[in-house]
């Protein structure tokens, strides 16, 4: 099975947030509601905006975000948050993951279409599970703290049914 | 350590309403007690003010040996509100966040959880030393099971009506329960429960005279429909939130419901989102459910006198099939309602408006001038859809071909599938769209026809909050924010809707005076920079201290990609293209600048609705 590379999200936020979105991204990222998602280009590299609250964005870009948005000078911070880890798992896991889960209506993770993010709890882990593509499949990026990682990975690794292998994701 | 039981087949209780459900305990804590019980995952809790006026603090205890307490901050804090209500944030956490408990019916509404039950500390300060308090009497109850004493026990305390004033001052007044209120509670998990008949005698918390308070303990595995009871007049009985026909179809496509005019209703569909809610809405098509909206048939031989006289509207101007905007008035020019008037003929009516108490007001009148009418509300014989936006009409017409000539504000009474229907090109949108009036023994199967039929066009599902941001844009009214009955139609923003030139009706005398100078009157704010302004803050001519208005609504709007309001300026104020500022915040830390335009900032010519 294929392994999926993930790199740390960039968080954006401020009373300019959803200013600079548009600026970015274009109208279409003030079509989604927050835990929606979509993919595009910057600068011609390929990125993902997960949109948070109405002017909070998680956007996954391989290069310095940071300073293409400094070029705004927008009332808005814009950071890697360095207790935030990320990890991948192959879509097909999702049955395996929700069987773990919890979620806190009015979320619901059952089913979780592409382009949809969801808060829920794994055990006692507090996991934001995002369904978007990663290169050029549909997959899960987990969003969650640093620490628990660890603990996380032991805890999901029971729930490998066979046919889908939770081992292919990387941090 | 247990507390007097009594079973209700041997000796009901005639001075309550009767069981919910199968009861398994019962308990009637006397005057000035408290009891302590424990109930099982799954078991409800009935707590009820039997005379009324009566504070009930609660306390649940969870986790293992009972060491989880109720934590009234927690689950303010997780809740988002004062108190947790029947619906959506209904959960009453402990201490280390686990849900204890979950609010599933309330027929008071006014609780408190921020003050602690009482103490004898309150007491000795008023001058009453040795008074006894619910603090002391949790103690005494709570003692058997282990539970240390606390001086003052932070409770959730139920009838209790605490307010905090615009200075941060707490202060309480006579509860607002009525005899026969009650809460309904959920166990979440097995608990250990105390309930107090508080002893308060010295100030109005219990209306001055303690009386008792019952407790009922429901057989796990029921199940009762969550709701919120309201009161909408003194001499209305309550009025429990129900579902419309469409409610269990909405459900299997959202958990987000929200208690709206006595229904349930979505405020956004999962997976979905509100932002495409709204592009449904303005791009293709959306439907929604405006079932709360209340339907009363006017019908005799005065029903058009009656109407003409009650309703702002001209309807001599009003055909057979034909319908009219406007709004019931009372005699100091104030709105009563607004709503829409269908003419079936000249002795039937039928007006569609907010609140249950329009049937009243009609009545009052023809009685008073001793017409020949009935009024007779039928809101609960039908429910209605709204199907809205530029792609309605091909959507509809593929049910019902006559649709495609259907006139702006007019009805047609027809079919879909068997289902009798009636289609009125009318809306809240400020897009093309129509109403659909159901029985609602065929809402869930219209509802499914609908959605069938607008899927291919990419119509989508429509919750309150994009609804809110869509009718903003419009410049449509809502009750409570633009008006009320202190509200003339010219302060409103809909004078147009006032047949000045009728020979009599209500409130003409007072709106001839106030449509010359109205102290106020609406217009349209587009706002610099992203900010949305909020229901109540104020309006400052541009560079002054004093106020000139302030906002009844406010949203972004994405199609104008611009923060907008409605809002009540006063008349040297309302010329477009006045620059005036929006306080925001406290109104003195930030001053946004903002432009003074038309009531609707979208479309105000009402192009897209008259396509």
């Amino acid at each position: 099975m294929r392994e999926f590379t993930v790199s740390q999200p960039w968080d954006m936020a401020g009373a300019d947030g959803l200013v600079a979105a548009r600026a970015l991204f274009g109208e279409a990222v003030d079509h989604l509601a927050p835990f929606q998602s979509m993919e595009t280009t910057l600068d011609g590299l390929p990125c993902a905006v997960l949109r948070l609250c109405d002017r909070n964005f998680r956007v996954t870009y391989p290069g310095p975000f940071d300073q293409r948005v400094a070029a705004f000078s927008l009332n808005l911070w814009v950071k890697q948050l360095d207790w935030l880890g990320a990890i991948a798992l192959p879509a097909e896991s999702l049955p395996a993951i929700a069987a773990l889960a919890t979620v806190r209506a009015p979320h619901r993770l059952a089913p979780l279409p592409l382009h949809r993010a969801v808060p829920v709890q794994v055990a006692q882990t507090a996991v934001l599970i995002w369904h978007h593509h990663l290169g050029d499949r549909a997959a899960l990026e987990l969003h969650l703290a640093r620490p628990q990682i660890e603990a996380f990975w032991a805890l999901i690794q029971p729930s490998n049914y066979g046919s889908v292998s939770l081992t292919t994701a990387l941090t | 350590m247990t507390t007097a039981l009594k079973i209700s087949t041997t000796e009901p209780f005639t001075d309550i309403p009767p069981p919910l459900g199968e009861v398994v305990a019962e308990y009637r804590i006397a005057v000035g007690d408290a009891i302590a019980y424990s109930v099982t995952a799954g078991q409800h809790i009935q707590i009820i003010d039997v005379e009324g006026s009566q504070c009930s603090d609660f306390l649940a205890f969870g986790g293992d040996r009972y060491h989880d307490p109720l934590d009234a901050t927690v689950t303010r804090t997780l809740t988002g509100l004062a108190v947790p209500q029947a619906g959506l944030p209904s959960k009453v956490f402990s201490q280390s966040m686990q849900p204890l408990v979950e609010v599933v019916q309330d027929t008071c509404g006014s609780h408190d959880s921020f003050l602690l039950a009482c103490t004898a500390r309150y007491y000795e300060d008023s001058g009453y030393p040795g008074h006894p308090s619910c603090s002391d009497n949790f103690n005494r109850v709570l003692a058997p099971y282990g539970i240390a004493p606390r001086p003052g026990w932070p409770a959730l305390n139920f009838f209790y009506n605490t307010s905090v004033d615009c200075h941060g001052v707490i202060g309480f007044e006579e509860p607002l329960s009525r005899p026969g209120d009650y809460v309904l509670l959920l166990a979440h998990q097995d608990l250990l429960c105390a309930s107090s008949a508080c002893p308060d005698d010295i100030d109005p918390a219990n209306g001055w005279h303690p009386t008792p308070i019952h407790v009922r303990i429901y057989a796990a595995g029921q199940t009762f429909a969550r709701a919120i009871g309201r009161r909408v007049a003194a001499d209305w009985p309550l009025r429990l939130t129900q579902d419309s026909a469409f409610t269990p179809s909405i459900r299997q496509l959202t958990d987000d419901l929200v208690e709206y005019n006595g229904f349930w209703v979505p405020r956004s569909f999962a997976h979905q989102g509100d932002q495409a809610e709204y592009w449904a809405l303005r791009q293709r098509a959306a439907l929604m459910d405006l079932s709360a909206l209340r339907k009363f048939e006017v019908c005799g031989k005065d029903a058009f006198a009656l109407l003409q006289y009650a309703f702002s509207r001209n309807l001599n101007k009003l055909a057979l099939g034909q319908a009219a905007y406007g709004c019931l008035l009372n005699p100091h020019g104030g709105i009563v309602d607004d709503g829409i008037v269908f003419c079936f003929d000249s002795t039937r009516y039928r007006y569609v408006g907010n609140c249950d108490t329009d049937g009243d007001w009609l009545r009052k009148i023809a009685q008073e001038k001793a017409w020949s009418v009935t009024v007779e509300a039928i809101s609960d014989r039908l429910h209605n859809l709204a199907l809205q936006g530029p792609f309605s009409r091909d959507v509809l017409k593929t049910l019902v071909p006559e649709v495609a000539e259907l006139g702006y504000f007019s009805f047609i009474e027809s079919q879909i599938h068997g289902i009798t229907v009636l289609i009125s090109r009318t809306g809240y949108t400020g897009e093309l769209g129509y109403e659909l009036f159901v029985h609602p023994q065929d809402g869930a199967a219209l509802w499914e026809i609908l959605s069938a039929a607008g899927q291919p066009l990419g119509m989508l599902p429509l919750g309150m909050k994009a609804l809110d941001r869509a009718r903003i844009e419009a410049g449509l009214l809502a009750l409570g924010y633009e008006f009320d009955d202190l509200t003339s139609p010219y302060q409103a923003g809909i004078g147009w809707a006032v047949a000045m030139k009728k020979p009599d009706f209500i409130g003409k005398a007072a709106l001839d005076a106030i449509r010359r100078h109205p102290p106020r009157v609406a217009v349209g704010l587009v706002l610099e920079g992203p900010e949305v302004a909020a229901h109540g803050q104020p309006v400052f001519a541009a560079g002054e201290r004093w106020r000139v208005g302030q906002i009844t609504s406010a949203t972004f709007s994405p199609v104008l990609n611009a923060s907008i309001t409605m809002a009540q300026v006063v008349p040297e104020y309302a010329e477009p293209g006045t620059t005036v500022e929006v306080g925001l915040l406290d109104g003195l830390k930030r001053r946004v600048q903002a432009r003074v335009g038309p009531l609707a900032a979208f479309d105000p010519t009402k192009s897209r609705v008259r396509v």
